[in-house]
């Protein structure tokens, strides 16, 4: 079975063990708490940050890798399998991945945190070897699938360039981490803005375009994106990238013009199938979760425009720091928070189903007031920590980072009460879900 | 959505549309009323609702799901995976007696509810919302989609006619 529905369905047979996603859940959380605790703890750094280790470039990747890039392996090795029935060619990889990636990413934090160049080494390599492991595994499925599909799948369309820009990333992440120890980059600046790029919109943002298009009609019951949009939306996304990494690489503010420009047609043909999606929705209510994703959408245009003004060298001082900063907290954060408002829920009704429990009901799960007070302190740590930054002012990042940090501890009150929930209902069911192992892949699958 | 081929599809996600909008009234009218705040059986919009609650509701737990765990699971069990009917039928086992006893209640209108009665009334209505909304998305957005591969042209018409003799019967 392979229509987006089977998500939504639950299907069985290709639902992992609960303790693989879940573990990368769990660290996600912890990390979200982290970097607005390193942002309250560290405002000076943030407020005045111009690159280089320190708390700044911690509570950063502790966003990044410990927060999108966790919680997008947590999804992937979970929801893959089910939207399209197929299984991973191996669920011990899976667990494999978390024991490299998860204390790779603690040990590199810690040593950004600490301008520590041993601890940052230990920790990339931890990253990259989990990384390396996770882009193995869905890439062999996403090739499965575009051999199967012989179509544009948005899954795999947008997911095989994501996992190639996660690959550069990588690669140039660790090459910043060795030049901090040897200084041999002629230009530190241009290979960190590379990073940045490729991590951001190459890996998060094309992960992003592709599961919303299959995510938010599921949400809303609404009319999927018609596949030739799907299309357009990412041959402009991929030009567009293309185009800003050459103007990065070449040193031509042109080039990156155009790559934001081609970025802005794409985004918003994707916010006119989002808005479509929205308008033929036979399920409107969709709570708070649906303004989180309104404001990421915001914070992605913003971007976009923002870069293009950066790279003209109209935004001032403070504009790298900011576009950075829409891009990562704005757009790719508040959009992730809103979606898993609404997955996780999901996943866990998904999990005791197939346990055979009686589910439980979504508000009981996933009660509306913790949902409003994480949104309301998050919208609030967005408004503040950005004036901070373009004011250059310490406190309204402290108070930003403060009013992060209690939406943070209220958004982990409630993922934890909905795992424990399902753990529960999982124990009362005497079953511990469909385990993993049931989906290592067979010779005959694989042809 | 997905564009749906066979009539017999379409009127299922007829049915499905007009079940979704006759909850998000329900939801609305338990929303303005608490547990402990019974509405006005009198007021024309909340005697429409439950007039319609206890028609379209009752038809939809007896006719819809008896030709659906009849004609269609065991066709989608077949060519996909069995426990997926499996447990859109044990939804239907937790869905039923919620409904019946909505209906019953919606029936008696006339006699207007009062507070222990409106309590019991409002638990059993948002249980039911959540539980139909999430078993219609999963029926929406997997099961007519998987239908639409797996039945022929040819399946249309008795199915149609199988259909209409459990709602004539």
């Amino acid at each position: 079975m392979n229509f987006p529905g089977s998500i939504l369905m639950g299907a069985q047979s290709q639902l992992l063990d609960p303790t693989i996603p879940y573990r990368y859940f769990a660290a996600a959380l912890f990390f979200h708490i982290l970097l607005w605790a390193l942002i309250a703890a560290f405002p000076n750094h943030v407020a005045f940050f111009t690159g280089g280790p320190g708390p700044a470039l911690a509570a950063l990747h502790s966003l990044t890798l410990g927060v999108l890039t966790m919680t997008a392996m947590g999804v992937s090795f979970q929801m893959l399998p089910v939207a399209t029935g197929m299984p991973l060619c191996g669920a011990t990889a899976t667990r494999g991945a978390s024991w490299f990636f998860i204390p790779g990413v603690a040990i590199l934090v810690w040593g950004m945190a600490a301008s520590d160049p041993s601890a940052m080494a230990v920790g990339g390599f931890g990253v990259a070897l989990g990384l390396a492991i996770y882009m193995v595994l869905v890439a062999e499925l996403m090739w499965r699938i575009l051999q199967r599909a012989l179509i544009f799948e948005p899954l795999s369309g947008f997911g095989l360039p994501a996992l190639v820009a996660l690959a550069a990333a990588t690669a140039l992440g660790l090459v910043l981490i060795t030049d901090g120890d040897h200084g041999f980059l002629h230009d530190r600046a241009g290979i960190t803005a590379l990073h940045i790029i490729t991590a951001g919109f190459g890996f998060m943002g094309m992960l992003v375009l592709g599961f919303s298009h299959i995510l938010l009609p599921l949400f809303t019951l609404s009319q999927g994106v018609p596949v030739g949009e799907s299309r357009t939306v990412f041959a402009l996304a991929v030009f567009g990238l293309m185009a800003a990494l050459a103007g990065i690489f070449l040193g031509t503010p042109l080039l990156m013009v155009a790559g934001a420009l081609l970025g802005l047609f794409s985004v918003s043909l994707h916010l006119r199938s989002m808005r479509r999606c929205l308008a033929t929705a036979m399920r409107r209510k969709l709570g708070v979760s649906i303004l989180l994703m309104r404001a990421g959408w915001f914070f992605l245009v913003a971007s976009l425009a923002l870069g293009c003004a950066t790279a003209l060298g109209l935004s001032g001082s403070q504009g790298f720091a900011m576009f950075v900063f829409a891009v990562l907290f704005g757009w790719l954060l508040t959009f992730l928070l809103g979606v898993l408002q609404r997955i996780l829920p999901f996943l866990g009704a998904m999990n005791a189903t197939s346990a055979g429990a009686t589910p439980p009901l979504m508000s009981e799960l996933a009660p509306e007031g913790p949902r409003r007070a994480h949104a309301l302190c998050h919208g609030l740590a967005l408004i503040l920590v950005a004036a901070g930054m373009a004011l250059e002012a310490p406190l309204p990042v402290r108070l930003g980072g403060l009013a992060g940090l209690l939406g943070a501890l209220i958004y982990t009150a409630f993922a934890l009460r909905v795992l424990w929930l399902i753990r529960r209902c999982l124990h009362t069911a005497g079953k511990t879900g469909k385990i993993s192992e049931t989906t290592e892949i067979t010779d005959k699958e694989k042809s | 959505m997905f564009n749906l081929s066979l009539e017999i599809l379409r009127n299922l996600h007829e049915e499905h549309a007009t079940m979704l909008a006759l909850l998000e009234r329900l939801e609305k009218l338990l929303a303005a009323h608490g547990p402990e705040d019974p509405p006005d059986t009198g007021d024309a919009d909340t005697a429409a609702l439950l007039e319609e609650l206890a028609t379209t509701l009752g038809e939809d737990v007896t006719y819809h799901y008896a030709f659906e765990e009849t004609h269609l699971f065991p066709r989608f069990g077949q060519a996909f995976d069995p426990g997926i009917p499996e447990m859109l039928c044990q939804e239907h086992e937790l869905i039923r007696p919620l409904a019946e006893r909505l209906v019953a209640a919606a029936a008696a209108k006339e006699s207007g509810f009062d507070t222990p009665g409106w309590s019991q009334f409002h638990a059993a209505g948002r249980e039911l919302v959540e539980r139909e909304v999430f078993h219609i998305q999963k029926e929406e957005m997997g099961l007519l989609p998987g239908l639409d591969r797996i039945l022929e042209p040819s399946d249309d018409a008795p199915l149609l006619t199988a259909y209409g003799e459990i709602k004539s019967a």
